[in-house]
């Protein structure tokens, strides 16, 4: 599942906001808000896409330092996801 | 979780000879480049001497805590920001800080409900608001306020968010490093620092990398800071010194550059705290590179950004999004700008205890909003390629790239501008052009398309590539450092052009430029509290020294009101100690010693005119330099068996069309032989405020030449009531339709300020007429308050010339002397003491030498 979170979430990144990037150099603790990767408006967009997919509620308060990263975003959609 | 897994040392577990000889190479050119950072600020006197005693504290305290284990790093960083703040403050006003300070904190944890907490925190933040108003009196040192707001104004939010969130560490020295960071000692404008990250990111990299990445961003903000002390004082100009479309050009571009200032203060600050170990994220990323508003917005003030973010833009999205994504984004975004521009008041109500809102500081908020929303709703549909791709040259970035620098530089001017109608009337200039400045213009937009069609700073995610040892970015601080220490020296100064030297020279020097010295001649530094834009911080720094307990003239019964063209003139026989000096006037109302009214026999008697310099302003009785060359000329007379008096009818304030109206009520009733007007090169803007005061006011002008020169202006007679509406077109479209209007006050201040010269002139020959069909000898001594000199220091000169008035020219008497010692003080340009007896003897000099004109007896004179 894990796994399946990390590589949902990547290609989303690589397809919206990295296309033509090699997706071998966005690795799971690239700074994705440091590098201007994510903005407000592509964290928004990721907002929506996290909340569709997973089925999960994200607040206001999370969208910092917990999206800072693949590895951190992970952490954070997989800590609301329901027990297996 | 913090991973101090990078913190590394230089103890002797590190594992090889190489890697420990490597780290201390890094090591040693650190500590050299921080030295010559030091003396980097020391040559160019950057910012403050509180700003060196910071950097030189930093400097050595890097060299301890780099050594020092991780686990009291954090400690060390605590006591050497104390230990700065009691450098540069006194202990009341350090202890005053510490004691609000830790209160503030001990509030944010206490064992009650969050929202209790938050409650209280804003009673105490409304009560210290009030002190800091000064609406309640409290034994707080005035320095304190800007620190404290500085301080705890936007920091303490975003740590109650943190508290809220529980992201607070509970490691106390981290809470005291954050608030009482060291770069805060000397920055009172200081980026908001999320504390969040603050903590996340305390040595999370590789610790040289950190501290190398500190030392680069120092250097980018030492080079900031003197590139806009280059445009400062060099470039940069009043809105009134607008006459054709090169000026325009000037203006604008200069005034969007000298936010230079913000970045470079910013880019210290960060990189400071970079040396100890907290490695932030950039403030500020190339912004005059910016290709759309939103690209703007998260290039400049980055932190701003962020907070906006955090605080508002986020939370009011989710709050609003119930009614749509894309209503949500437009709602979002205009409270974030109405946000900011509230908060940017505030921030200025703590730092300088006024409210800035004012109708161009509105304005500008407001097009920045609505064009931020404009291009965030473009933007979340069309979407926007963020990373990737070969990095090349394209035409259409480049033009993007100007067009907006040219769009961000006018919305700042409008911004800076004194008032909306000022630069508008500034705009009419832009047909004034040359064939020679349109081809400038356009080739530099030209040059700017090709510069800027590269993708300059583009991020990458490609990793770290090995650069050739000349890139490496350590090595090229060092090298600017080494330059621009090279370039200080005096030698090799003398060595270069002297258009290059001159550059050099205004480099070194703190003061003020010829536009803010003149917002000082006329006293207009008062009101910068309540100004919004940053580009009075030179001024207003030298401003904010101002004691509480310092009396302006305004409070004193000094000066009568008089409802004719004169409009003041000083009390007689009034005696009071203005600032400690003692101040007095004698039974003609003049601030001199008592003389009759009839002329003694053989005395030859000075009659000297003039404003606040020549009345004395700041200095006691005796020390006026009509006193002082009067008593030089009994103890060193010009002429035998002839005794000398000066009298001194100097008015502050007074601008020369009064002089003609003092001359004529009373001056020439005394006969003097000789009568000296005198004023500075900023005549012109004394009489503009004069004219515009005297017009408003409905003073009458007894002089039919005057009258007509103003009312070819539209100037004369001025209707003060109706609806202020700019142009006379759109006046008289407003008449036609029987709306009453009239000129608004920017107008007429723009159109007094193009016909001063004029009257000026006018002014000179009437008087000098006048004194000579009185048998006297008119002088026109033009002199400089002890401040920079404007564009043309000489105009006053060609004015005399035409006149044919004998002229004394005492404009350059202070040049290369230290302006800070010939001040009152470092608010008040007018000369101490010591500048008095320098005018008194460089008066002394010219009468000696134009003893023939001024019809003085030919006898034999000592020696200077």
């Amino acid at each position: 599942m894990q796994q399946d979170v990390m590589g949902t979430v990547k290609g989303f990144i690589l397809d919206k906001f990295l296309p033509g990037e090699d997706p071998q150099l966005l690795t799971p603790t690239t700074e994705l808000i440091r590098s201007g990767i994510l903005d407000s408006l592509a964290t928004l967009e990721l907002v929506g896409f996290l909340e569709e997919r997973f089925g999960i509620q994200l607040e206001a308060h999370e969208l910092g330092g917990k999206l800072s990263s693949l590895a951190e975003i992970e952490r954070l959609v997989t800590a609301k996801l329901p027990p297996a | 979780m913090n991973n101090y897994s990078h913190a590394t040392t230089l103890s002797p577990s590190a594992p090889t000879i190489t890697v420990r000889s490597e780290l201390i190479l890094r090591f040693v050119s650190l500590v050299f480049g921080l030295g010559l950072a030091v003396l980097l600020i020391q040559q160019y006197r950057i910012e403050n001497r509180t700003f060196f005693y910071v950097a030189a504290l930093a400097g050595a305290g890097f060299a301890v805590h780099a050594l020092l284990p991780l686990s009291y790093r954090l400690l060390f960083f605590v006591s050497l920001s104390f230990a700065g703040f009691a450098l540069a403050f006194t202990i009341p006003d350090a202890a005053w800080l510490l004691g609000i300070g830790l209160s503030l904190i001990a509030l944010c944890h206490l064992p009650v409900r969050f929202w209790v907490r938050v409650a209280l925190i804003i009673l105490v933040g409304i009560a210290l608001s009030f002190a800091r108003a000064q609406a309640i009196p409290t034994p707080v040192g005035g320095a304190v306020w800007p620190l404290l707001g500085s301080i705890f104004m936007f920091r303490l939010a975003l740590y109650l968010h943190a508290i809220k969130h529980r992201e607070v560490d509970p490691n106390f020295a981290r809470t005291l490093a954050y608030f009482f960071m060291l770069p805060n000692v000397t920055f009172a404008l200081f980026p908001v620092i999320d504390y969040a990250t603050f903590r996340r990111n305390y040595y999370d990299e590789d610790a040289w990398s950190i501290y190398e990445t500190g030392l680069r961003w120092i250097v980018r903000g030492l080079v900031q800071l003197l590139l806009y002390r280059l445009i400062y004082l060099n470039f940069s100009l009043q809105a009134t010194e607008v006459h054709r479309l090169g000026d325009l050009v000037q203006y604008v571009v200069t005034t969007f550059l000298l936010y230079l200032r913000v970045s470079g203060q910013f880019h210290l600050v960060v990189g400071l705290l970079h040396l100890f170990g907290f490695r932030l994220p950039e403030t500020h990323h190339l912004y005059y590179l910016s290709a759309s508003f939103t690209d703007f917005w998260r290039r400049i003030n980055i932190y701003w950004k962020d907070f906006m973010m955090k605080l508002v833009y986020y939370p009011s999205f989710f709050g609003l999004r119930r009614f749509g994504n894309r209503r949500a984004i437009v709602l979002a975004t205009a409270t974030v700008f109405v946000v900011t521009w509230l908060l940017h008041s505030y921030q200025w109500f703590w730092l300088r205890g006024g409210f800035p809102i004012t109708v161009p500081d509105t304005l500008f908020w407001g097009i920045l909003g609505v064009s931020m929303v404009l291009a965030s709703l473009s933007e979340s549909e069309r979407g926007r390629r963020r990373v990737g791709g070969k990095a090349r040259w394209s035409l259409q970035l480049g033009l993007k790239t100007v067009g907006m620098f040219c769009v961000l530089a006018v919305l700042w001017s409008l911004w800076s501008t004194e008032s909306v109608i000022e630069w508008i009337w500034m705009w009419r200039t832009a047909g004034v052009a040359s064939a020679r400045e349109l081809a400038t213009f356009a080739a530099l937009l030209v040059v700017g398309v090709a510069i800027t069609g590269w993708p300059w700073g583009a991020k990458t995610l490609r990793a770290d590539v090995r650069v050739p040892f000349y890139r490496n970015p350590t090595l090229r601080s060092l090298a600017t450092l080494l330059m621009l220490l090279a370039l200080s020296v005096p030698t090799i100064q003398q060595a270069l052009p002297t258009s290059a030297r001159r550059l050099l020279a205004s480099l070194q020097d703190p003061g003020l430029n010829s536009a803010d010295a003149a917002l000082r001649v006329r006293g207009y530094y008062e009101q910068l509290d309540q100004r919004g834009a940053l580009n009075g911080q030179a001024l207003w720094q030298e401003v904010a020294q101002k004691p509480s307990n310092w009396v302006e003239l305004s409070t004193e019964n000094l000066l009568e009101v008089h409802p004719d063209f004169l409009i003041t003139t000083l009390k007689p026989s009034y005696r009071f100690v203005w600032n400690g000096h003692p101040t007095s006037t004698n039974r003609w109302g003049m601030r001199d010693r008592e003389y009759a009214l009839e002329k003694p026999a053989g005395t030859f008697r000075i009659a000297i005119l003039g404003p606040s310099l020549t009345m004395g302003n700041g200095v006691d009785d005796s020390e006026v330099y009509d006193n002082v060359l009067e008593d030089r000329l009994a103890r060193e007379p010009l002429a035998r068996n002839m005794r000398f008096e000066v009298l001194n009818f100097g008015v502050n304030g007074y601008a020369l069309p009064q002089q003609v109206a003092l001359l004529e009520d009373r001056v020439l009733r005394f006969r003097p032989d000789v009568v000296i007007l005198t004023e500075s090169p900023y005549f012109r803007d004394g009489i503009g405020r004069f004219l515009q005061r005297a017009l408003w006011e409905g003073h009458p002008i007894p002089y039919p030449d005057l009258q007509e020169l103003l009312s070819k202006k539209g100037l004369y007679p001025l209707d003060s009531t109706g609806i202020p509406i700019p142009f006379a077109f759109l006046r008289g479209m407003a008449g036609a339709i029987g709306v009453d209007s009239r000129m608004s006050w920017g107008e007429s201040r723009s159109r007094i300020q193009s016909v001063s010269l004029d009257v000026g002139r006018w002014a000179t020959r009437r008087m000098a007429a006048e004194i000579r069909a009185s048998g006297a000898v008119p002088v026109l001594l033009a002199i400089s308050p002890a401040d920079p000199l404007p564009r043309d220091p000489d105009a006053l000169l060609r004015v005399g010339a035409e006149s044919d008035v004998l002229a004394f020219d005492l404009i350059h008497l202070y040049d290369g002397q230290d302006l800070s010692a010939i001040r009152v003080a470092p608010w008040d340009n007018h000369p101490n003491a010591i500048g008095h007896r320098q005018i008194a003897d460089g008066i002394y000099a010219q009468l000696r030498q134009h003893a023939a004109e001024l019809h003085l007896p030919r006898t034999p004179v000592p020696s200077l």
